[in-house]
């Protein structure tokens, strides 16, 4: 396959090659293209009792027993029928094709050696310099599974998987509705990777279509092989370490963004769908919200919240009350704390700073290592950081406490790729709190909330809708209203929301009657 | 900010080198002085001391170690001044003193005698100082003994003052700020709560809530009010929050005790053409009966009525005298009556206010208890009573 390179770009310098109508001639040129590629399989067959026909593909991306029993199968044992010329013998194939597969003609070498590239079977039939491609892709895929980082308690179980085919189907099964596009667009350019945009036509903001078509056709790459290469070509503010993008491995997540105005880009080879535009508050929807009952949803939210909260700010604050403002403790937990750090050799922050380290050095271990060392680095860990560190003095209990609160709270996040800002800032505003105190972590925090209010995603507004505030969005980021409620679709900006679902709905009483 | 992250870095760095000092203070580095004392020494110096907590100690305590070890050492030092007498005890410190968490302040009472002006401004001045800190009287005896009293339901011993103040129905925290508004009040008078320290039922001493000292113009100690006393002032100045009174009622033969809550008071001033000032105290509350041992049954509503009437009245006269010898014996407002009267008729306020300290000696008081008897409890007449002794 390395030379796979070689070949498939000699025939983008100079394009529209034109087939010849010797079939000789046209094996040497795919032969020659496809020089030291052990993979391609040439196969010379004689059909109909009269004519010779070549067929290339791949091995290992073509359907080889379709390909066989249903096509080469008859064509050879058929014998010849009075009066079938030569010249029809194209239209006669595509004729039987047509059954079985997608098939379309061609003339030029380039286009068939691309689509030889993208798992089709090339039949050069001779005398004629036409080709027939026949799509009859066949390898081994996995089948749709469970999402593994995004699982729910009430919602459908069903994932992406790395084929684009399936991903869209997915969708297309979720969303019933012409409106849905999917536009095709291929980008890179060795991997050839097919890129769809799907959005919900008179649903999705034209502009952000736009935007996302516009930012996806700027890209050159060689090789797309995987959901962030795209994400780090299209996003707003490349700086920053908060995603703009969001991405999931749910159709249902999909569905529910299309429906809500947003975008979805789907990569082939890939499981993950990336969602544009996003905002902060995605970081604390989950799906199950959407499939538990709205009370105990908004609830959920706001512990999110909260231990998000929590897993920025509990060490920093924790170091500036102890070491600046002591005076902010109640006395008997300031005596507690005290007797606890009595004999710890490090300054707080440094302490902090220390164990926070540790932490992150043994999630990432624990992400990164084979499966049957995980068991020994949990309970090294473990007992490193929690009993033998204190009890050897180096390390005061109550860090211990804060150090793994954080580390709990900061696993909070529904969505991976939003924690890691919020992990990761941790650190500063550590540092900050050590040198400055609690004016420290002022500032750090006010820093970050300008940085937040500077960003965007495909022109909205990071923190829309508290900033800029829009009331009638609000009912999906603090609390979760119930769907009968949520009657507006959201993004509207300054403009008057477009009705989503009539009004009215709510159960009981009357209405729900009618209803 | 996105273009250039290594200015902005440097920016970031540039402000933590650049700014000097740094008040960090770590928690090991720290002595926390939970409760201080100032006395005044034969030679005319202060004398002060500070309770310190011993963390490695208190932490054995708490893991139910061995008891034996106090978890506070005290330390004092002595000089011409408070500041003086602070950097002394500090020559014999290993760690940085440490106020924020200093909740009681004992006088003792020598010192409070002499006047306590001049120690009142080293607290002002010091920021790490609370605002909510309570300062104390010791009646009859040196702050420091106050501190050495180890009190054996705390831990750390001087928190016990404070909390035997809330739990007999006082306000805690407030008597420090609360006398600083008193002294620079016009016509007003400061107090402060006053402790002593008494034979417990163990061998050793204990502290015990007094009830209020009273200080004049020149912040010398000019007298006390005792417990009960002092509730009645608390009660006039919506200060109390629990009370108990018991009043005899002879007619009866016998007294009735009564818990007091729902505090509510009302001053009416009044002032005559030739600057007679006339003061009329209200004072109500919500009873409950804790105790009957009249032979009444106070389930008939006529009984009710009149040990009712008999406890507002016995009350009322006690407040009287309260009230009596305040005026004439300290000759201080210590009562309020300056801001009624500054509240109700301000322009005769503005006219009298001058000579408050002579007038107030001489203002007619008048006092209206209004306990309204609502809870009786399960019985009506004491349950250990034959049916011919109890008068229905």
């Amino acid at each position: 396959m390395s030379s796979a390179q070689n070949s498939s770009s000699s025939p983008e310098k100079s394009p529209d090659h034109p087939l010849s109508e010797s079939l000789e001639k046209n094996e040497r040129a795919l032969r020659h293209i496809f020089e030291n590629c052990y993979d391609i399989v040439f196969r010379r067959v004689h059909i109909f009792g009269q004519i010779d026909v070549l067929l290339v593909y791949l091995d290992g991306l073509v359907d080889t027993k379709t390909l066989d029993n249903v096509l080469l199968k008859p064509w050879m044992l058929e014998t010849p029928r009075p009066g079938l010329g030569e010249i029809n013998a194209v239209d006669s194939m595509l004729e039987q094709l047509v059954s079985v597969a997608k098939t379309k003609t061609t003339e030029t070498i380039d286009e068939l050696v691309q689509s030889l590239l993208s798992a089709n079977v090339v039949i050069l039939p001779d005398g004629v310099n036409v080709a027939v491609i026949a799509e009859l892709k066949g390898f081994e895929q996995r089948a749709v599974e469970e999402p593994s980082v995004e699982t729910t308690l009430r919602g459908p179980r069903e994932g992406f998987t790395e084929n684009l085919t399936v991903n869209t189907s997915l969708v297309r099964r979720k969303i019933h509705s012409a409106k849905l596009k999917m536009e095709s667009v291929t980008v890179g350019n060795l991997s050839k990777t097919t890129i769809v945009i799907a959005y919900l036509e008179g649903i999705a903001k034209d502009s952000i279509v736009e935007e996302v078509r516009n930012r996806i056709r700027r890209i050159q790459i060689d090789t797309v092989l995987g959901a962030s290469f795209i994400e780090e070509f299209i996003e707003d503010h490349p700086f920053t370490l908060f995603p703009q993008v969001q991405n999931t491995e749910r159709p249902d997540i999909v569905a529910a963004c299309l429906a809500e105005r947003k975008v979805a880009i789907f990569i082939d080879g890939t499981p993950f769908v990336l969602i544009v535009p996003c905002s902060l508050w995605s970081a604390f929807q989950s799906a199950d919200d959407y499939y538990e009952r709205f009370l105990y949803a908004t609830a959920i939210r706001w512990l999110r919240m909260l231990l998000v909260i929590t897993s920025l700010f509990l060490p920093s604050i924790y170091v500036a009350i102890t070491t600046f403002h002591s005076q902010l403790l109640p006395t008997n937990f300031l005596l507690s704390i005290t007797s606890a750090r009595e004999g710890v050799p490090f300054p707080a922050v440094i302490e902090a700073l220390m164990m926070e380290f540790l932490f992150e050095g043994l999630r990432e271990a624990g992400i990164r290592m084979p499966r049957p060392a995980g068991s020994a680095v949990s309970i090294v860990g473990a007992l490193v950081i929690g009993q033998a560190a204190v009890q050897a003095g180096i390390v005061s209990a109550p860090m211990v406490i804060v150090v793994s609160l954080t580390g709990i709270a900061s696993l909070i996040t529904p969505r991976y790729s939003m924690g890691m800002p919020f992990r990761i800032l941790r650190f500063p505003m550590l540092v900050c709190s050590g040198m400055f105190g609690l004016y420290g972590v002022t500032m750090a925090s006010l820093f970050l909330l300008v940085h937040l209010t500077n960003l965007e995603s495909f022109g909205v507004p990071y923190l829309s809708p508290i900033a800029p505030l829009t009331g009638t969005e609000l009912k999906d980021v603090f609390i979760r209203a119930p769907r009968w409620n949520m009657h507006t679709l959201p993004l509207s900006g300054s403009a008057r929301n477009p009705l989503r679902i009539p009004k009215g709905q709510k159960p009981g009483g009357s209405q729900g009657d009618e209803a | 900010m996105n273009h250039r992250p290594a200015a902005f870095l440097l920016m970031i760095l540039c402000i933590a080198l650049t700014t000097g000092c740094w008040d960090r203070e770590e928690l090991t580095d720290r002595a926390f002085d939970l409760a201080a004392s100032a006395d005044l020494k034969k030679d005319g110096t202060y004398l002060t001391a500070a309770q310190f907590i011993i963390p490695a100690r208190s932490e054995q305590s708490s893991t139910g170690g061995v008891g034996g070890d106090k978890s506070f050492f005290i330390e004092t030092g002595s000089g011409k001044s408070i500041l003086e007498s602070i950097q002394k005890a500090r020559q014999k410190l290993s760690r940085i003193i440490t106020r924020g968490h200093r909740r009681n302040f004992y006088i003792g009472e020598d010192l409070a005698k002499r006047g306590i002006q001049d120690m009142l401004d080293t607290f002002s001045r010091d920021p790490g100082n609370r605002i909510r800190l309570d300062l104390w009287v010791v009646k009859g005896n040196t702050g420091l003994e106050a501190l050495r009293v180890s009190y054996p339901l705390e831990k750390i011993p001087s928190v016990a003052s404070v909390k035997i103040h809330k739990a007999v129905g006082g306000t805690t925290g407030t008597s420090y700020l609360d006398f600083m508004m008193a002294s620079s009040a016009e016509g007003s008078f400061p107090t402060l709560p006053a402790v002593d320290l008494v034979q417990g039922a163990s061998p050793q001493q204990t502290i015990r809530f007094y009830g209020r000292a009273i200080f004049n113009r020149d912040f010398r100690l000019v007298g006390y009010l005792d417990f009960v006393e002092g509730a009645y002032r608390q009660w006039m100045l919506n200060g109390i929050s629990y009370f108990d009174l018991a009043e005899d009622i002879p007619e009866a033969g016998g007294s009735v005790g009564v818990i007091v809550t729902k505090f509510a008071s009302k001053l009416r001033s009044s002032v005559s053409k030739a600057n007679k000032v006339k003061m009329e105290i209200t004072l109500t509350g919500v009873g409950h009966v804790g105790e009957n041992n009249t032979n009444l049954d106070l389930s008939q509503q006529r009984n009710l009525q009149f040990v009712r009437d008999k406890i507002n009245k016995k009350t009322s006269e006690h407040v009287v005298e309260m009230v009596k010898k305040v005026q004439k014996q300290f000759g201080t407002d210590v009562l309020g009556f300056n801001q009624a009267l500054n509240r109700q008729h301000p322009k005769e306020w503005h006219r009298l206010k001058g000579q408050w300290d002579t007038i107030f000696p001489d203002i007619e008081v008048t006092v209206n208890v209004n306990v309204n008897l609502k809870h009786i409890g399960l019985v009506g007449p004491s349950l250990q009573l034959k049916e011919s002794e109890i008068k229905k």
